[in-house]
């Protein structure tokens, strides 16, 4: 494409001055850009008419949507507006559901593991109540005292081998 | 023709116009309204809407061809614009984000309704007054001829030469709200352009009419 598509007698080799003519037509081209241009069109009549139709068509726009609003629209604008009137309004619950989101969460994965933990522990033995403990019938004293199960056969022993010394 | 005549041809389009895109004041001006709004400031936003009103009607009106209904979808940006004010950064500067949000709102009501024209009201400029240029026969043309002419581009065309020759954003600034390269951006408003003036040039007479 070159800024003059529609002239059959122009050369295609001006594709680059697009933006320059279209930016020269609106204010909108540095000094390097307007230097460019210039010596183009300095030796390019379709361009330098591109540049014309490009000011020309844009005076034209801003007049003919220059608009004077209704006098109440602003008016109408505001009253669409739901502004909160209370307190329960004002705390403004989808900012703070955002806000809270994490904590919430985070709370969420601790009771996770919470339950998690409890379920574990009751697959395993429950320690015996004292109660419990009672129940059973050899004495407690007795089946948890530190006693010696081979003290018979050492006794037996003692019996039978007499002290070094009697030999 | 004289030199001197000559190099006021050449003036013509030298000495183009301010760009109007307004400077950093403008935009910590509205920095200033967006912040109070943020906090339900309703004079703020009522500020906002005041500034920013013309503007965005003239866009959507450009976008959906019925001045009516300019009015009914600017409103609705200006709603949606309240309602994502506390979720607007300022990564970009508010008046891309407004116009952003003008011209979704204007692309949701064409998809609705289709395309419909509005009545001609008559009313005429003078284009030797306007842009200052003798080179059309016919120095008048309706403003009616103006937007059906505008009515004819593609929808991505006309976003362009909107937000460029009727709100003043520069290029880098209509890149982002259209979300395209900027050398996409100066294609689309040159072709624009060259293709509103194909379409306002004075008709050729028929045969019968000369005769």
């Amino acid at each position: 494409m070159s800024p003059h598509d529609d002239d059959p007698t122009a050369f295609d080799d001006c594709a680059e001055f697009v933006g320059l003519a279209a930016r020269a037509a609106d204010g909108a081209i540095d000094d390097a850009g307007r230097a460019r241009l210039e010596a183009h069109i300095d030796g390019c009549d379709a361009c330098r008419r591109a540049v014309e139709t490009q000011r020309l068509v844009h005076g034209l726009v801003a007049l003919a949507y220059d608009v004077a609003p209704s006098p109440a629209f602003v008016a109408r604008v505001v009253n669409g507006v739901e502004t909160p009137t209370n307190w329960l309004d004002r705390l403004d619950f989808r900012a703070w559901t955002w806000r809270v989101a994490p904590v919430a969460a985070a709370l969420l994965v601790a009771a996770g593991i919470t339950v998690a933990t409890s379920q574990v522990a009751a697959g395993s033995p429950a320690p015996a109540t004292d109660a419990e403990l009672a129940s059973v019938s050899m004495p407690v004293a007795e089946a948890l005292t530190d006693s010696d199960p081979f003290s018979d056969v050492w006794a037996q022993d003692d019996e039978a081998s007499p002290e070094e010394g009697s030999r | 023709m004289g030199a001197a005549e000559v190099y006021d041809k050449q003036e013509t389009w030298r000495v183009a116009g301010p760009d109007p895109t307004p400077g950093p004041d403008q935009s910590d001006a509205d920095q200033v309204l967006v912040d109070r709004a943020k906090r339900n400031d309703q004079d703020a936003f009522r500020l906002l809407v005041e500034k920013y009103q013309s503007r965005v009607i003239g866009l959507v009106w450009g976008l959906v061809e019925d001045r009516a209904a300019a009015e009914d979808v600017a409103q609705e940006a200006f709603l949606r614009m309240f309602v994502g004010l506390k979720g607007f950064r300022g990564q970009s500067s508010f008046r891309s984000w407004m116009f952003q949000i003008a011209i979704n709102a204007a692309r949701t009501h064409r998809k609705a309704r289709g395309r419909r024209l509005d009545v001609p009201s008559g009313e005429a400029i003078d284009l030797d007054a306007a842009a200052g240029t003798d080179r059309l026969d016919d120095a008048v043309v309706a403003r009616d001829e103006v937007r059906s002419a505008m009515a004819g581009l593609p929808p991505e065309m006309r976003e362009a030469v909107l937000l460029r020759d009727l709100n003043g954003l520069d290029y880098r600034e209509i890149a982002d709200v259209l979300d395209v390269p900027i050398g996409t951006v100066e294609s689309r408003i040159f072709r624009g352009r060259a293709r509103l003036r194909q379409a306002l040039a004075p008709k050729p007479a028929t045969e019968g009419a000369r005769r």
